[in-house]
């Protein structure tokens, strides 16, 4: 609690600061200003509320923030403009976290993407993107809506961590055409070295259209943007490493065309890249409302597994969704909603190998590794709301999920000399049913006390049934005051990845003993809004259990398994997922924002302290890997208006915490800060025209990532930082 | 724990109700209300409370009409919310009393304003741009701040209205209207406000 207060005292000042500023100016319409600023909420409750009385602490990052900010990613703004979650980048990729716990290697499963309320995690592996893969063009952007802790009450599995929703503009925000042009450019330092064909490093185009019309006499609109993101270089030096002969052959294995046998690393000049183009539209005609989205993330970066620096090495996705949406006030009391999805998803990852080490047996010359998976889902979701009093103060939701999958996946190791695979290993082609049905249920008693507790039962055919809580009260007892206290549960089903991956050289699937991983949370948070500035105190504590492992199997498990024929006989250790970890976790936020002067300076601050140990079998409770147990950020911006441009600085920062493979190595990341600079406004003299220059610096040069094999002196290296990067952009609206 | 069992019935129920749901549907179009009642009347009251005409028109209570559509259950809905909201709220220094009407007319709701001597006029959704445009016009000379509960009443029809932009609500007012129905807002809120002439 000491450190709740040695934490919120800079920032209590800064609100304390702003306040006689917000009194002052009472009678200036602060008080209007104030209320003007209040963010609104729709994923946590299902229903649009002000964050403040919402049933999770919720944040709202909004497409003025994104703009002022020069915020590109999702993983950027949580990192810049959000309080409680955490990313954390390897090259291009970001891992997320929330409030101390960060699940490495998790591709995103313990937290909830969703776009204007259509999920998105996909039901292979429950992949959701927090990067350039998350392929929504960010141009249509709204708004971005966080909500921390366990959310499963209303949306099922992998609401964990918490819940990410994107809420697109509507066409009236969005009128016109609209076309975006911007670049990066990451100039020679640190780790970065200097190649012409890398300025720039990145860039990204974009088109859409937003427009209002009317047909059979109901009111319609759309709204679609394309967009199409590259990003190649820069090149990095990886010092040069012995790793030894191959265990297969003996002899020193090549990892790439300009390193001497037997060792990886060299110049990354090759294998650094992403494409990412992606297409939304979203189109609302009267009752009916149809949202559809395509998308493909291919990526890479020099230190991918196989040989190093191998442009075929790469992974690959693709996103199809489609979904309809009907909704219907059918009385004063009874509102009807039906939704209906469907969605593809593939991903491949190519893995390029001249070690027989890491091939099939026979298989001397190298091979060609690829993971297949796929899914493919449709379902129905009808919800309805009775608000029994008419009146808002007494309302119940109602709501079912059914859902009809089908998985598919299969391993190959091409070889090289024949390119022919001995045939798919590990395959599995199978159909799942979901059912899940949820119930909310709203109070206000009185204008001072909001009640809303509810449930969610989830049939799944993969691992069985579940039930996920909820519980929250929000108390209103001074003017600008809320007191909320929240008790909720979550749950993560295991993926199809998790249950079938099979690889008989390593690995034994997890079988469908497996099941899901769980949490529950309790926390308690103060929020206190002087005219237009916000100030929020949070303490939280969360339990986690059953989180799946993939653990070395015992020699006895090995030796069963080798006689059984499921496992190679030359295999030294085997691996298997199970649900053996446990997580305990505690801490709190304080945050702080507002605006003055009119709207013209918008700023905040933000700082999030927490303890997290995870528990293995066998284990004394440790640190988890890659997860800071502290980080904070600030933010400023000035609209000097009258053709003059807004001028923006924001910072985040986070502690030291252990690398990716820790603790297997006991290596922990230098404490990372990073600024950014942004100039935004109009191009003076061309009507429609706008622009925005970033530039963004990073003192430490080192991520949280291992970088290749351990170093000839013994040290581990990590992923680089750029430590200078600008961004240039244009856009350019007309009107239709 | 138990395996997912009988999921083609469970499908059927599931696929009845959304047939009902994309039958049963209302006669007219429904339209999201951006901005939450408990915050949109908040607001409201916030704005006429910079109205420097709000007092004279009010006296010694401040009447608010809420309009709604005959036979819309929106509408209803939301009138019925807002009515919610606004029950026991004092608005400068003098109790807020709501009364929720089926508007018929312009002319009938403009008697019906001088009747009740109502000092805010308040429109809940399901009225078309036309019906809007028509009230506009019948509210011209009438001494009462007209407020809508969609962005686009304002520009057809009502003086303030509230929009939902990036997350955050946005005050929107027509300031001709303004001045036809006698609202005089400060210059402070206009600051705040996207202005429409």
């Amino acid at each position: 609690m000491r450190a709740l207060w040695r934490a919120a005292t800079p920032l209590l000042a800064l609100s304390f600061a702003a306040a006689p500023v917000a009194a002052q100016e009472s009678s200036d319409a602060t008080d209007l200003e104030g209320l003007l600023e209040t963010p609104v909420v729709s994923a946590a409750s299902k229903t649009a509320e002000s964050v403040s009385i919402a049933p999770a602490t919720s944040i709202v990052l909004t497409a003025d923030d994104l703009k002022r900010y020069g915020i590109r990613t999702l993983d950027e703004a949580i990192n810049f403009l959000a309080y409680g979650m955490v990313t954390e980048r390897n090259f291009q990729a970001a891992e997320i976290g929330s409030r101390g716990v960060l699940l490495t290697s998790d591709f995103g499963a313990h937290v909830l993407l969703m776009v204007d309320g259509n999920i998105v995690n996909e039901q292979w592996g429950a992949t959701a993107y927090f990067d350039r893969g998350t392929t929504i063009p960010f141009d249509i952007i709204d708004h971005i809506e966080l909500v921390l802790g366990p959310g499963s009450v209303l949306y099922g599995s992998n609401a964990m961590l918490g819940i990410v929703h994107i809420v697109t503009k509507r066409a009236k925000d969005y009128a016109g055409a609209h076309l975006v042009a911007e670049t990066e450019l990451v100039p020679p330092g640190g780790a970065v070295v200097s190649r012409a064909s890398e300025v720039p490093v990145s860039a990204r185009v974009a088109g859409g259209i937003g427009k209002e019309f009317r047909l059979f006499d109901h009111p319609g609109e759309v709204v679609f943007e394309a967009e199409h993101f590259q990003q190649f270089g820069p090149t990095y030096d990886f010092p040069l490493r012995n790793v030894g002969p191959d265990s297969v052959t003996g002899a020193p294995r090549q990892y790439s065309p300009g390193a001497p046998p037997g060792y990886w690393g060299g110049r990354g000049s090759e294998a650094y890249y992403t494409v990412a183009p992606s297409a939304y539209l979203r189109a609302r005609l009267g009752d009916f409302e149809l949202g559809a989205r395509a998308a493909l993330y291919k990526r890479t970066d020099p230190t991918d597994s196989g040989n190093f620096d191998d442009p075929n090495s790469y992974e690959i996705d693709r996103f199809l969704h489609v979904d309809l949406k009907h909704t219907a006030t059918l009385s004063p009391a009874f509102r009807l909603s039906t939704r209906l999805y469907g969605d593809f998803y593939d991903y491949r990852q190519y893995w390029r190998s001249n070690g027989a080490e890491d091939c099939l047996p026979g298989q001397d010359s190298g091979c060609l590794w690829r993971l297949y998976g796929s899914a493919r889902w449709v379902g129905l979701e009808p919800q309805a709301n009775f608000d029994w009093l008419e009146d808002g103060r007494f309302v119940t939701l109602v709501g079912v999920d059914g859902r009809v999958r089908f998985i598919r996946s299969d391993v190959n190791y091409y070889d090289y000399r024949t390119n022919t695979s001995p045939g798919a290993i590990g395959a599995y082609d199978l159909q799942e049913k979901l059912l899940a049905a949820y119930v909310q249920q709203t109070a206000w008693p009185t204008d001072w006390l909001g009640l809303n507790a509810g449930a969610r039962f989830d049939d799944d055919q993969r691992f069985g049934t579940h039930v996920s809580p909820r519980a929250a009260a929000s108390v209103l007892p001074w003017k600008g005051g809320t007191v909320k206290a929240t008790y909720s549960e979550a749950f993560r089903a295991p993926t199809a990845f998790d249950i079938y991956y099979y690889d008989p050289t390593t690995q034994l699937p997890g079988g469908s003993g497996l099941g899901p991983e769980t949490v529950r949370s309790v926390e308690g948070s103060v929020e206190e809004r002087f005219g237009a500035q916000t100030l929020t105190m949070g303490v939280f504590r969360s339990w986690w259990s059953g989180l799946i492992l993939i653990q070395q199997i015992s020699d006895a498990d090995l030796q069963a398994a080798i006689a059984s024929g499921r496992i190679e006989s030359t295999t030294q250790a085997a691996y298997q997922s199970r649900n053996v970890s446990t997580v305990d976790n505690w801490g709190y936020n304080v945050a702080v924002d507002g605006a003055l002067v009119g709207g013209k300076l918008h700023y905040g601050a933000s700082f999030t302290e927490a303890i997290a140990r995870r528990s293995d079998p066998g284990k004394r409770p440790d640190l988890l890997a890659v997860a800071p147990n502290a980080f904070g950020n600030v933010r400023l911006a000035y609209d000097l208006s009258g053709g003059f441009p807004t001028l923006a600085v924001a910072a985040h920062w986070m502690s030291r915490r252990p690398i990716d493979d820790y603790p297997d190595t006991p290596v922990f990341a230098p404490q990372l800060f990073e600024v950014r600079g942004t100039i935004s406004g109009a191009v003076p003299r061309v009507s429609g025209l706008s622009y925005r220059v970033t530039a963004n610096y990073v003192p430490t040069s080192r991520g949280a990532y291992r970088a290749g094999p351990t170093l000839d002196s013994g040290k581990t290296e990590l992923v680089p930082n750029d430590p200078l990067r600008f961004g240039v952009g244009l856009a350019y609206d007309l009107p239709l | 724990m138990s395996n997912g069992r009988g999921m083609g019935k469970r499908g059927l129920i599931a696929a009845v109700i959304l047939v009902l749901g994309l039958i049963v549907h209302p006669s007219g179009a429904e339209e999201d209300v951006a901005v939450p009642l408990p915050l949109q009347m908040e607001l409201l009251l916030k704005v006429a409370a910079y109205d420097r005409n709000l007092p004279a028109r009010a006296r010694d209570t401040v009447e608010v009409l809420i309009l709604t559509k005959n036979g819309d259950a929106q509408s209803t809905h939301v009138a019925t919310q807002a009515g919610r909201a606004l029950d026991g709220k004092r608005l400068a220094d003098r109790p807020v009393h709501v009364v929720i009407e089926a508007h018929v007319d312009g002319a009938r709701t403009a008697k019906r304003i001088r009747e009740l001597r109502a000092a805010i006029v308040y429109a809940a959704p399901g009225f078309s741009d036309d019906e809007m445009t028509a009230l506009g016009r019948s509210l011209d000379g009438v001494d009462v701040l007209s407020a809508g509960a969609l962005a686009r009443f304002v520009q057809t029809g009502v003086v303030v209205a509230f929009d939902l932009v990036s997350g955050k609500p946005k005050l929107l007012v027509h300031i001709k209207r303004a001045r036809e129905q006698n609202v005089d807002l400060s210059s402070k809120v206009l600051k705040l406000a996207k202005v429409i002439e």
